[in-house]
């Protein structure tokens, strides 16, 4: 009895030692078993991309190659683009950042395969005193994981007049613009790097006043080509420049604006009034060549076509009236140049990029306005 | 009798714990195969979308040189027939440039051509600003 007891209590005792060993090992082995397979994990992904920032500096220096270029087409847009690079007659083109800050804002993704880099990417431009140049109303362009300290404001694009007639001037006049009136053409000219947009007037060029020059019609191409956009309006005779089949209007009294998505004009229905001294346009093999307002012979009244990087605006004459509103031509388009004249920019205090597993900066000096920008390009890989 | 049962039962415990340590080590093993296994498959999915992309761009910087020189430009660059030992189906139409290995298809623009670009030896020549392909 007391030996079946014993041994009763005996089995007991090695029961729960045998229990108690099992379970502290079991724990202990899976415990183990979770530090190894997350030691395997880490190894495995280290040992599988190995070192991989030789990788990441030549696509860096690749893409630093691309954006010192013109890309392809040379004078890209959204809807052409094959190549993106930043240059146009070896200076910044910065309606071209402008243009690459829309895609990269738009399709972030898409921007990489444009720029032919595996690599999260961004970058941004710098003045002679280390500060952030904006790109319209951003500090940054490339990934939206980048931070960017920045304060928006509008300002007020500078805008060039030069003309016989000042009706335009005189209603734009005392707006809220910053209008730059030069009393020469060789002034205008001069100054044109400072415009963003540019307006001719009336120049009456080719007149015994005003001798047509071929330097002068070349340093108005050189404007758009780099970026601008020029209003011109009646008699200018720059055939050379741009290529202008100009006929005086004769009989045609009405024009029929189109139906485009132009904003900078702003035409709607019918233009009356138009007089036998204003100036019609045959359709031009320009690239991108649009009719703004038809006079139903053929020739247009009003149009728009790109030239390099830039937009060239051509309106027959200022005397017409706008029959839907009653609004003088004048009035209208000095009212739509007021509402083109503010723009939104932004103040940049820096930029946080975001935590990578190699991460490289590379800079490189361009030419913009006169002055010498920075700019740097950030290239990361994801952790 | 009672001795032979404690030895019987103490076996018998060995034996179960036994098992479970061997069931252990496969399911470690299992999972450790899976993990190594899936950071691999991944590797090389990054690897093969790299070899595209290398391909596409290189494939284009061909054809933006042609297409920013003058006419007269004459050169000959070779497509390989595998990337990094991937095999590769390459095809252009319509201003764009196809490449495709597996399941993953890359398309790029490229300048307007003439002709099909082909794996091995491709002739690009321009004359009176339009690029042809042999």
């Amino acid at each position: 009895m007391l030996q079946k007891g014993w041994e009763s209590s005996r089995y007991g005792r090695t029961g729960r030692r045998g229990q108690v060993w099992s379970l502290d090992y079991s724990i202990g082995f899976f415990l183990f078993l979770i530090a190894l397979l997350l030691a395997i994990s880490v190894l495995a992904r280290t040992v599988l991309r190995a070192n991989d920032f030789p990788e990441l500096h030549d696509g860096a220096e690749a893409l630093g190659e691309h954006l010192m270029g013109t890309g392809y087409p040379t004078y890209w847009r959204l809807d052409n683009l094959v190549s993106v690079g930043l240059l146009t007659d070896g200076k910044l083109s910065m309606r071209k950042a402008e243009r690459l800050l829309t895609l990269a804002d738009a399709d972030y993704e898409a921007s990489k395969g444009f720029l032919n880099t595996r690599h999260e990417w961004a970058l941004s431009f710098e003045d002679g005193n280390g500060t952030i140049v904006p790109i319209a109303d951003a500090c940054v362009i490339g990934s939206p994981d980048v931070i960017q300290d920045r304060t928006l404001s509008t300002r007020n694009r500078s805008i060039g007049h030069y003309g016989t007639s000042d009706r335009l001037l005189s209603n734009l006049t005392g707006a809220n613009i910053t209008l730059s009136n030069p009393a020469t053409l060789s002034d205008f000219l001069d100054n044109l790097s400072r415009y963003e947009i540019a307006i001719l007037e009336e120049p009456m060029l080719g007149t015994a006043k005003h001798p047509y020059d071929a330097e002068k019609a070349q340093a108005l191409e050189a404007f758009v080509r780099q970026g601008g956009i020029l209003l011109l309006i009646g008699d200018l005779n720059l055939t050379e420049a741009f290529n202008l089949n100009l006929t005086l209007v004769n009989t045609t009294t009405e024009a029929f604006s189109q139906a485009t998505n132009d904003t900078f004009l702003n035409l709607t229905g019918t233009i009356s009034g138009i007089t036998e001294d204003e100036w019609a346009l045959k359709k031009q093999d320009e690239y991108r060549y649009e009719r703004l307002a038809a006079l139903g012979d053929g020739r247009d009244y009003a149009a728009r076509f790109s030239y390099g990087d830039g937009d060239v605006y051509f309106l027959g004459g200022l005397n017409g009236t706008m029959n839907a509103t009653g609004e003088s031509l004048f009035g209208r388009i000095s009212r739509s140049l007021a509402a083109q004249s503010e723009t939104v920019t932004a103040t940049c205090g820096g930029l946080e990029l975001p935590d990578a597993r190699n991460r490289i900066a590379i800079r490189r000096l361009l030419a913009y306005r006169g002055k010498i920008l920075i700019m740097t390009i950030y290239a990361w890989d994801k952790r | 009798m009672p001795r032979d049962a404690t030895r019987k039962r103490t076996s018998g415990q060995i034996a179960v714990e036994f098992s479970f340590m061997i069931m252990l080590a496969f399911v470690f093993l299992a999972v450790v195969l899976i993990i190594v296994g899936y950071y691999v498959d991944r590797a090389s999915v990054q690897r093969r979308e790299a070899a595209l992309i290398d391909e596409a761009a290189y494939i284009q910087e061909e054809l933006l040189l042609a297409a920013g020189a003058p006419d007269g430009y004459q050169r000959t660059f070779t497509i390989p027939h595998d990337v990094d030992g991937y095999e590769y189906v390459v095809s252009n139409a319509e201003g764009t440039l196809t490449i495709s290995i597996k399941e993953s298809v890359l398309n790029k623009p490229i300048p307007p051509i003439i002709g099909i670009l082909t794996k091995g030896s491709n002739t690009i020549s321009k004359h009176d600003g339009i690029i042809e392909v042999i």
